[in-house]
Order: C-alpha cells, then sequence, then structure tokens
C-alpha cells in the first residue's frame, strides 16, 4: 500500500518537474524570438559597412592623425601624402591642402586658411575628415568671435564677414556640385552647429528641422547610413520635450530610439567602431528612452555605456543617471541634454568620435 | 509589536560572542574582503568616510540596545554586515544619510519584532527606509561597481555560492536566482526588452550583494529547505511584478514586503500548531556573570 502511495507520489513529481520544465523552455523561446538579446530593430542582410558609412574607420582615424599633425606642423606632417593614408574618395593633394588651411588659420590667416580648406574639400568632397575639420574649424573661429564681441559688451555681436554665413553656404553649393551622402551630412551637420552656436529658441527650432530634413533625405536613399541615423537621433532627443516645434512635422514619440536603435543594431551587425563610440551611442539610446518614459530599459543602456569602459567622461555621465530619482528624469535628463549641447569645446556635432 | 523578551533590569551581564562556526562570521569576512577588494581594485569609488558612518551608527547603536534591553555586551557581527551593506549599496552625496540609514536598520531588529524577533531584515529595512524616505539623497549605487567586468561578476557568484553552501543558505538562493530567471524570461516574453536587460542584473554587485548578503539572513529566513525555497521563489515573483511594473529598486521592495507580512506568517503557523525551528540562533555565551 505505502510503495504504492510512494510510487503515484514520485510519479506526480516527476510529472509536475517535466511540465515546468517544459514551461519554462516554452516561455524561453518565445523570450529569445520576441526579445532576442538587446530588443533592437532587425538590420536587413544587405547591409554592409560601406553603405552603414562604418568602413575604413582605421585608414580616417590615421588620416585624422596625419592632419592634425600636419596643422601644428609637427616632424609627422612628413607624413602627409603617403598613400596608404589617404581614405576612399580623397586625394593627398587635398590633404596638403587641408593642412595648410588648418596651419593658416593657427598662423590667424583666416581667410587664406579657410579657402585653402575649402579648396581641399572641392578636391575630396567625400572626405569626411576634411569636411569634419572645416566645420570644426568655423565653429571655433565662429564661437571666439562671438566671445570677444560679448566680452566687449556690444549689442549686436556680429562675425567677421569670412565667418558670418559659413560652413552653411560653402556647404550649400558643394552640395549642388557634389549631392553625395556625405557632403549632405556635413551640410546637416553644420545646421547642427549653428543651433548650438545660438540657442535661442528662433534660430535653434529652424535649424534642427532643416537638419532633420537632409538627414532624412539622405536616410530616404541610404536607410542605413550611421552618421545620419546618428545625427537625426540626436536632433529629435535634443528637440526641448515640453515645447512643440510648429516648422516641423510631427514627431513620432519613439523617433529618438527608433534612430539610435537601428545605429546601434547596425553597429552590431557590422563591428568596428571604438569602445568610446559603442558607449557614446548606447548612453544616447539611454536617454532617448529615458525621455519616452522607458526607464528600466534606459537605465539599462546606461549600465551598458559604463559597462563599456571607454572614458572617465561617459562612465562619469553614467553614474550621474543612475542617481537620478523616477521622478526627476525628465528635468535631470533635460538639464543634460542642454549641458551637453552647450559643450562646444567636445561639439556633439564632431564626426571624430566615428574614428577617434 | 515590541520588544517582549527584555532582560530584568537586575539580570546579569552576559558577553556575547560568537563563535567561528556562525555563519555570519562567514558573512562578514566575505563582505570585508569584498569591500576591500572594491575599494582597490573593482570601483567602488566609496567615500571611506562614508563607510566609517554607517559602520559606527550601526555597530554602537547594536551595542547600546543589546545592552539596554538585553543585559548583553555583544560582539555587534550583525551590525557590523548590516552597516557595511549598507555603506556598499547605498549612494549619497551627504554622510548624514548613511547614519541615519544605519539607526533605522539597527532600530527595526530591536522594536519591531514578532515573538522574541526582528522579522525584517535590518540592513534590506534601512536601505528601503533610506530611498523612501529621503527620496532624492539617498540612491543604490550602480550596478557595474566593479566596472563592468562580467569575469569578475562570475567569480563572485561562484564564489557566493560556495559560501551559502557552508552556511546552508544554498536552497534560499538557488530558489531567487532560479526564480529571477524565469521571471525575466517572462518579462522578455512579454515583451519587456531584450535577455541581456532582464539577466543582466544578475551580474551586478547590488544583485550580488542583495544575494550574498542580505538574502540569507538566518534571522529573517524560513528554518526548513521547503519553506527556504518557496520564500526565495515569492522574492524572485514579486520582484518580477515590480521590475515589470518599470518600480526601481524591486528586490530591496520586494524582501522588504515579504518580511513585513512574516509576523502573520508566524502567526497562521503558531495558530495550526506548526513550529517553526530554530537552528540558526548560534550566540553563544562565554562568559556570563551575575550581577553583583
Amino acid at each position: 500500500m505505502n510503495a504504492a502511495r510512494e510510487t503515484r507520489g514520485s510519479r506526480a513529481g516527476f510529472v509536475w518537474s517535466a511540465f515546468a520544465l517544459a514551461a519554462v523552455a516554452v516561455i524561453a523561446i518565445v523570450a529569445v524570438r520576441r526579445g532576442g538579446l538587446l530588443d533592437l530593430p532587425p538590420v536587413s542582410d544587405r547591409v554592409t559597412a560601406e553603405t552603414a558609412g562604418l568602413s575604413n574607420l582605421d585608414q580616417l582615424a590615421r588620416r585624422a592623425a596625419q592632419l592634425d599633425a600636419a596643422g601644428s606642423g609637427t616632424s609627422d606632417a612628413a607624413r602627409v601624402g603617403t598613400s596608404d593614408a589617404a581614405g576612399p574618395g580623397t586625394s593627398d593633394a587635398a590633404l596638403i591642402a587641408a593642412s595648410t588651411g588648418l596651419k593658416a588659420v593657427r598662423d590667424g590667416e583666416v581667410e587664406r586658411g579657410l579657402d585653402s580648406l575649402r579648396h581641399a574639400l572641392r578636391l575630396a568632397p567625400s572626405d569626411l575628415v576634411l569636411g569634419n575639420a572645416y566645420r570644426m574649424t568655423v565653429l571655433r573661429l565662429r564661437r571666439a568671435a562671438l566671445n570677444d564681441a560679448s566680452a566687449r559688451a556690444t549689442l549686436a555681436g556680429r562675425l567677421p564677414p569670412a565667418i558670418e554665413r559659413e560652413p552653411i553656404a560653402f556647404l550649400e553649393t558643394l552640395r549642388r556640385e557634389h549631392p553625395g551622402r556625405e557632403v549632405s551630412l556635413q551640410l546637416a551637420l553644420a545646421w547642427v552647429d549653428e543651433l548650438m552656436l545660438f540657442p535661442a529658441l528662433e534660430i535653434k527650432a529652424p535649424a534642427s528641422v532643416e537638419s532633420v530634413a537632409l538627414l532624412s533625405g539622405i536616410l530616404e536613399q541610404e536607410p542605413a547610413y550611421v552618421p545620419a541615423l546618428f545625427g537625426r537621433g540626436l536632433n529629435y532627443l535634443h528637440r526641448p520635450a515640453r515645447l512643440v516645434w510648429p516648422e516641423s512635422k510631427k514627431m513620432a514619440p519613439d523617433a529618438a530610439s527608433r534612430d539610435l536603435a537601428q545605429c546601434v543594431a547596425i553597429g552590431r551587425k557590422i563591428g568596428g567602431g571604438s569602445p568610446r563610440l559603442v558607449g557614446t551611442l548606447a548612453l544616447t539610446l539611454g536617454d532617448a528612452y529615458a525621455r519616452e518614459g522607458h526607464l528600466e530599459t534606459a537605465r539599462s543602456w546606461w549600465q551598458i555605456a559604463q559597462n563599456t569602459g571607454a572614458d572617465a567622461g561617459l562612465s562619469a555621465a553614467a553614474r550621474r543617471r543612475f542617481t537620478w530619482d523616477d521622478r526627476e528624469v525628465p528635468d535631470r535628463l533635460e538639464q543634460e541634454l542642454e549641458t551637453r549641447m552647450s559643450d562646444l569645446d567636445h561639439p556633439l556635432s564632431d564626426l571624430a568620435i566615428l574614428w577617434q | 509589536m515590541a520588544i517582549n523578551a527584555a532582560a530584568a533590569p537586575n539580570a546579569p551581564v552576559r558577553v556575547v560572542i560568537p563563535t567561528f562556526k556562525d555563519p555570519r562570521v562567514m558573512i562578514a569576512t566575505a563582505l570585508t574582503v569584498w569591500t576591500v577588494l572594491g575599494q582597490t581594485f573593482l570601483y567602488f569609488d566609496r567615500d571611506l568616510s562614508q563607510i566609517a558612518v554607517a559602520l559606527v551608527a550601526a555597530c554602537a547603536l547594536d551595542m547600546l540596545f543589546a545592552f539596554v534591553l538585553f543585559r548583553q555586551i555583544l560582539v555587534p557581527i550583525s551590525a557590523y554586515i548590516t552597516g557595511l551593506s549598507i555603506a556598499i549599496l547605498l549612494e549619497s552625496y551627504d554622510w548624514r544619510v548613511f547614519a541615519v540609514a544605519s539607526v533605522w536598520a539597527i532600530t527595526s531588529k530591536y522594536l519591531l519584532r514578532s515573538g522574541d524577533r526582528h522579522f525584517f531584515n535590518p540592513s534590506n529595512f534601512g536601505i528601503v527606509a533610506a530611498l523612501v524616505l529621503m527620496r532624492g539623497v539617498a540612491t543604490v549605487a550602480p550596478g557595474s561597481q566593479w566596472g563592468g567586468d562580467y569575469r569578475v561578476a562570475f567569480v563572485i557568484l561562484a564564489l557566493g555560492l560556495l559560501m551559502m553552501r557552508r552556511v546552508k543558505r544554498l536552497d534560499l538562493v538557488l530558489a531567487w536566482l532560479g526564480g529571477y530567471v524565469v521571471m525575466s524570461l517572462v518579462r522578455v516574453a512579454l515583451g519587456q526588452g531584450g535577455l541581456i536587460f532582464a539577466l543582466g542584473p544578475l551580474t551586478g554587485a547590488e544583485f550580488a550583494l542583495f544575494t550574498f548578503s542580505m538574502l540569507p539572513d538566518p534571522k529573517t529566513s524560513p528554518p526548513t529547505p521547503r519553506g527556504r525555497i518557496a520564500w526565495g521563489l515569492a522574492i524572485a515573483v514579486l520582484d518580477g511584478v515590480l521590475r515589470y511594473l518599470e518600480v526601481r529598486y524591486s528586490m530591496f521592495y520586494a524582501l522588504f514586503a515579504l518580511c513585513a507580512v512574516l509576523p502573520v506568517f508566524r502567526m497562521v503557523a503558531a495558530a495550526r500548531g506548526v513550529s517553526e525551528a530554530d537552528p540558526w540562533r548560534t550566540f553563544v555565551a562565554v562568559w556570563s556573570r551575575p550581577r553583583a
């Protein structure tokens, strides 16, 4: 009798265990199919490093180093012009012209220097390193001029003619002559430079709208182009949360996180980005989720950003975010984004993050 | 609820020293090593004065309560664990948070009791009270205190499980870990993020400290293996529900909520004539003397 009861008991235990295991297995399969590892959007098999704009990052890094060295007149300048350093679609003449321009600007010959940089870009319009160097040079010059004007307490600080309409004017011309994705990207980022320098809403709003329109134009042609996706995601993210932007089309509430998540998904598929780039993308995606109210997901991405161990600044930014209480996240995030936007020593629009 | 086992004023003073077999000694040792490594190699970045404040507040108050209420001079090993847990887990720019949280933790141990035992885990009580009552000032330290190195996390996990085996709380911890994994899968299946987000916290310092220091507290975990498994699963289920609802610090709240209903369980058990075994009482009185 007892033996029969024991047998029944052990059989019931076995059945229950099998049932529990089967249930867990089913849940696990559903979880893997639904969320995957990071709950990122799918990436088409046709996406390559080239279409994503992530090819030749090492070459770009070498080229940027050579440009810096040549511009500052160090001994490394002698290496400018070696053929292995030239990125696709660029020429050594362009690099030499750009480095001459940078040196001239540093020596105070602004107009000559900018002319030389523009000449370099005409020679190699799709060169991201040169385009970025031109934009960053103009940004620094305009910033210095504005600071100078404010120090003199003039009522209206007019910018010097050489940089008053730059870099937008030149990049618009260049885009008409060379309508490639790289030039359009530089022009879109030039609008971001504009809104960083002039954060008043009447400039910031239309500048952001222009930038998003240009980036959307690129993405219609090349939906996997990561720099454009990142730029547009940042634009959406940095729009003030509580303001309506009358000039823009209505933005989807998850527009920022969709673009940034797509960036991360493509980056994971292609690989090759520096830890700093990966960490920055993760932190920014976390910010986008936080803006949308998905705080747990946001904190997970901040955690991933911190785990990359990319640099102390990124780690500190993630740690700051962890201290935010749920209720204060919207305000603190807004402050953090504003601070980031106004950090012109490390401009948001600096493409160097791609290759540094 | 109040203390009903306080010693009579003329009772003899006893010195209470834990033996080496006391599971708390191992937990305290592990926690100390952990803190030293954390401060030197693993990016805990905790201000030493904050650790000191938490420890001194917890230990001094524990000794004071024990002497006044029970006529005991004790080596405050429980308070040491409590204070150190609070010091590592809490994060605040204000040192007073560490003192206040430690005071609340130890006070809960003596003032919130059912029968002759406290029912809240003291460090859990102190942390939850700090999170709720000092909102915006106190938070739990971010999970990747060991610099995000998953290898460190797995070493800690392995050592922690070995330690739980020695202190006879492996069943509880495995039930909690298993329950956590299943609830994570359920959350992902319901559309909440990806597997890395759901399972990632397993590798964090916050999770490890909760699992290996807070959860196995002998006084607030059931005495029988089945009870401990049910206890671990219950915490995991409640934690999973809270996480699904995007409640931050969910595991601390889950343990707090379940500890809060412990007296009811004990009352029901007593009403049914079921006596809880009490095998974890490990204080050893090595010296006692009658009061002069």
